[in-house]
């Protein structure tokens, strides 16, 4: 195992940093000028909730810090970045996702040896991989060229398995006792976290910056073939997986909501490292990006850090393209019937508003009102009294553009996706025509808040709340928002949503029926 | 005076210039010592015998309390596996006291909180996350369902049919027969082998006696863990006393069954077809050492440093595999060593081959002076995530002292991950794998994997299943060769 790093290799980078002394003292100037600027803000609102005082920091470059101080002697740190499967390039659908893991395998300081050897190995694994996608992607590629490549580019690599640390970014933050190192991608956010003693709060500081700055698509070929076999596992091999992408695959006509968040099988197979590094460029830059500190650790000092580490960080002369695409409204049902070999299930999907729009409150709480317990609604008509679904459940993401109410089912043995999609509706029915009842209200509220309150028990879940609100809603503030909007829901609102959006032709619905074996 | 004012600050300024510099490498950057004393969690027999652990959390916005009883799916009966599961299922579905099953369930939903109710192999476990006004009507609910069950004769036949319809749903994922299979095939038919959620044709069989039967065996307050976290106060303690210290006990105390396991020698592969996926999951390993072993800091160390191979092996290295990990799962008088991963069906031997090695290699294969310092210092700086919230905390405490860990366990756990070497973990290696008797388990679609296979690993027993029993295959495989 290649394991720990070298002082010499990184020669370079301590040289360029001593040369740039002169122009650190100007931005020192510039900096202590932009000290007296900031806004330092507070969150001071009152929440039933959350009572947490947030410190809220804008650095110059646009880049957004918010903290949280706890007493705790461990931190969480997290990195959002408001760019999702939705700014991904056509073509390249799955930049976002295949970009989160690229960003664990080191920089031209972490993960190799010597890069100045290491970068003309790399370049020509590109060469000859490009070579090879082109040939596969042929109607008739030539295998005796295919392997011939392959060979080459074997050859390549046991080069580079000489110069190249493997997992040195895992080790170093494992020994300063980093934990839950993970990333994840949304459709409309991105974001990269980890825990530390309260101590090691720097070391987030210098590999953040170092990833944003110095970021080496290392194995970039075996980490496309990891993302097609997690496109397996989750997409292929999986029911549930594969209902879901064909009901935005039908729901969806121009939205990039219509795409996996893991990205078009071909697309991945044949992505290219420079047009992935070009989608770096455009998106993971400081006005994109929202750093949340959560922990044993002081605001000010955090920001002291985070200034010094992150405030030389450039953006593009451009600022990040936002996604144009508008989907057009939906005026007829849609269907789709896959064949897997799975139990039959099928899921139905109605457009409806992004979170910040007012009549995501009401439709959060029906999703409550209707499948969360098994008082609810459809669990009560469906697997208690009719006896037709094993389960029955609903959902209403936190989105940033408009959505999809999603239902889904399992139907038991003897009945029919059908006969459950019937009953499904005829509960929609009701809630339409008769709305719900004021106990009924108050317990999907009661519930709701509940949800608020336990996603707020940890450094690293209070942070993750606050990346995601600033991220989907635009505003961390959201938290006290979401809970201001519940409590406001009528009886009212939800007859009026439930005719605003469970129409037919907003609807597009998909059956697994199980393939023959 | 100008003068010598405008010298100070070009004097601060490059000195503050110099102490802003990015450190060159992260091992450089200068760290200040943490102090941190973990809160005591204060611990308490009552009088029926029950423990209760309480560590107050102001800051936290619910009150969580967790229940565990000794038992778990290692208690069933052979014939009406599942019995376990099911049975915490109907405390939750058959009504309790003056509620009916429908009541009982309007009541839980009224609470607006978090009630769930799991089974694993030899506890079951209750946690309640509710917010601190609904605590006393949740913790009164509670004790009524553990305590005054009705298991209503209709409700036990309609839940039955759920629950056979939810069986055949867990077992159309590869992950789920590849698990059954694999503790089968090496837990053999001891308890610890025995399906937590039972199969079709044995929960078919259980009858309400064999819940009410169950329930007075295991679900009693001599047999019962709790541990209480988040905002709470001395009232609210005392109310918990109150409520479940008053809970008389019935009976005697229930034995667990007896564990014997027998060791098969060889590597064995078992197939299990499962058509129409595109990818075969692959489970490998061994047995290994129980949960509380004396030497489990230097097993979690063995853990991680084949973890972190394998890892890099089949995922890093070759790009077969999205997740491939190695881990150590164990009950209190066995365990199991194993590597995991999940592969294109034409690239499964190959992962396969990948696994065995740096199964194999373990005994042999001298971790670098780098990795040993890795890991102490892995180990060591992040051993304070243990201690850090207060709500893991208390979990952690309290399932230590439910496994029957040594008291001085954590204090010396440090102790003993300074003291590892190279020669430490390749002991370790050899004695927590027992690489002459690795078990595989390939569930997809492996039939045509076979010939591979036999090329790859010419020693190794193939088995092809199409059911879970996988004893009564080899039965037959053997009376088979008997036959020849």
């Amino acid at each position: 195992m290649n394991r720990f790093y070298r002082i010499d290799t990184a020669y370079n980078y301590r040289k360029s940093l001593y040369e740039g002394f002169m122009k650190k003292i100007s931005l020192l100037l510039i900096v202590s000028f932009i000290f007296a600027l900031i806004f330092a803000q507070e969150g001071e609102q009152s929440s039933f909730i959350f009572k947490m005082k947030v410190h809220e920091y804008r650095l110059n470059n646009g880049l957004k810090l918010l903290v949280v101080q706890r007493d705790t002697p461990t931190v969480s740190c997290q990195l959002w970045f408001d760019v999702g499967s939705v700014n991904d390039p056509e073509g390249l659908s799955g930049a976002a996702h295949l970009f989160e893991h690229m960003m664990f395998k080191g920089t031209r300081i972490i993960g190799t040896k010597n890069y100045e050897e290491e970068k003309p190995l790399l370049d020509e694994t590109v060469r000859i991989m490009r070579l090879h996608d082109s040939e596969c992607m042929k109607d008739e590629p030539d295998y005796a060229v295919l392997e011939a490549l392959k060979q080459e580019y074997s050859r390549v690599v046991r080069k580079l398995n000489e110069i190249q640390m493997k997992r040195e970014f895992w080790d170093i933050l494992e020994m300063q006792g980093a934990t839950e190192i993970n990333a994840s991608t949304s459709f409309d956010w991105t974001e990269y976290h980890y825990s530390l003693p309260a101590n090691k709060l720097e070391v987030w500081a210098w590999i953040e910056r170092d990833r944003l700055k110095n970021l080496v698509l290392r194995e970039f070929y075996a980490e496309r073939d990891v993302v097609l076999e997690e496109m397996r596992t989750s997409l292929f091999d999986s029911a549930w997986g594969r209902v879901y992408a064909e009901l935005r695959a039908i729901a969806f006509i121009e939205h990039p909501y219509r795409r996996p968040i893991i990205g078009f099988r071909r697309d991945i197979r044949f992505a290219d490292p420079d047009e992935l590094l070009a989608h770096l460029k455009r998106h993971y830059v400081p006005m994109n990006c929202v750093a949340v500190v959560v922990g044993g650790v002081k605001p000010d000092e955090v920001y002291t850090l985070v200034e010094r580490y992150f405030g030389d960080i450039e953006n593009p002369s451009e600022p990040p393209p936002k996604p144009k695409a508008v989907e057009p409204e939906q005026n007829s049902e849609r269907r789709a019937i896959i064949r897997a070999p799975f139990k039959k299930r099928l899921i139905l999907g109605f457009h409806r508003p992004e979170l910040t729009n007012p009549d995501f409150a009401p439709l959060e709480l029906l999703t409550l009102i209707l499948s969360y317990g098994r008082s609810s609604r459809l669990y009560k008509a469906l697997v208690k009294e009719k006896k037709l679904a094993a389960s029955v459940d609903c959902w209403n993401r936190d989105s940033k553009y408009p959505d999809l109410f999603i239902i889904r089912a399992l139907p038991t043995s003897e009945h029919t996706n059908a006969e459950v999609e019937a009953a499904v509706l005829a509960e929609i029915e009701k809630v339409k025509k008769e709305g719900v009842t004021a106990s009924e209200l108050e317990q999907a509220k009661k519930k709701s808040l509940f949800g608020i309150a336990s996603a707020l028990d940890s450094n690293s879940s209070i942070a993750w709340q606050l990346g995601y609100y600033q991220c989907t809603a635009g505003d961390w503030r959201f938290i006290y928002r979401a809970e201001e909007n519940i409590k406001k829901v009528t009886k009212e609102d939800i007859i009026r949503v439930a005719n605003k959006y469970f129409k037919p032709s907003n609807m597009s619905v998909v059956y697994l029926e199980e393939s023959s074996k | 005076m100008r003068a010598c004012f405008c010298f100070f600050a070009v004097v601060a300024l490059t000195l503050s210039v110099f102490a802003d510099e990015i450190p060159s490498q992260p091992e450089n950057i200068n760290v200040k010592p943490l102090n941190f004393t973990p809160p005591d969690v204060k611990q308490e027999k009552m009088e029926n015998g029950g423990m209760l652990f309480v560590l107050p959390d102001s800051e936290a916005p619910l009150i969580k309390l967790f229940i565990i009883f000794r038992g778990g799916s290692m208690t069933d009966p052979k014939d009406k596996l599942g019995l376990c599961a099911f049975s915490v299922e109907m405390l939750k579905s058959g009504g309790c006291g003056s509620l009916s099953p429908e009541a009982l369930d309007e009541n839980i939903d009224s609470l607006g909180a978090h009630l769930s109710f799991s089974t694993e192999i030899e506890s079951v476990t209750i946690s309640l996350y509710v917010l601190s006004e609904e605590f006393e009507k949740a913790l009164k609910l509670l004790f009524d369902i553990l305590s005054k069950p009705r298991f209503d004769e209709e409700a036990i036949k309609s839940r039955k049919n759920i629950w056979l319809e939810n069986l055949r749903q867990i077992y159309e994922h590869s992950s789920n027969i590849a698990g059954l299979l694999f503790k089968r095939a090496l837990y053999s038919d001891s308890p610890y082998a025995n399906p937590t959620e039972g199969l079709p044709e044995t929960v078919s069989k259980i009858s309400r006696e064999d819940i009410v039967t169950w329930h007075k065996k295991w679900i009693q307050p001599q047999n019962m863990y709790i541990g209480l976290t988040g905002p709470v106060t001395d009232s609210t303690v005392s109310l918990v006393k109150e409520v479940f210290g008053k809970w008389k006990v019935e009976g005697e105390n229930e034995k667990l069954p007896e564990i014997k396991i027998e060791q098969k020698e060889g590597l064995r592969i078992y197939l299990f077809e499962r058509k129409g996926l595109e990818q075969v999951l692959i489970l490998v390993g061994s047995l290994s050492a129980e949960r509380a072993h004396p030497e489990r800091p230097v097993l979690d160390a063995l853990e991680y440093i084949i973890h972190t191979r394998i890892n890099l092996k089949v995922r890093e290295e070759s790009g077969l595999a999205y997740s491939a990990y190695a881990t150590h799962q164990a009950c209190s008088k066995a365990g199991i060593f194993y590597a995991a991963a999940q592969t294109k069906t034409s690239t499964a031997v190959e992962a396969l081959r990948l696994m065995v090695e740096q199964l194999r290699l373990a005994k042999t294969a001298l971790p670098t002076t780098d990795a040993i310092r890795c890991i102490k210092d892995h180990f060591l700086n992040s051993f304070i995530f243990r201690f850090a919230e207060k709500g893991r905390l208390l979990q952690e405490v309290l399932w230590l002292k439910f496994y029957g860990f040594a008291d001085d366990h954590l204090t010396k756990y440090c102790d003993r991950i300074r003291e590892l070497g190279p020669d430490t973990l390749v002991e370790a290696g050899g004695k927590f794998i027992n690489t002459d008797a690795l078990t595989a388990v390939l569930v997809g679609e492996v039939s045509g994997l076979k010939n591979d296979l036999k090329k790859e690993f010419s020693n190794a027993k193939i088995l092809e299943l199409t059911s879970f029993d996988i004893i009564e295959v080899e039965k037959k495989k053997e009376e088979e060769k008997k036959g020849d």
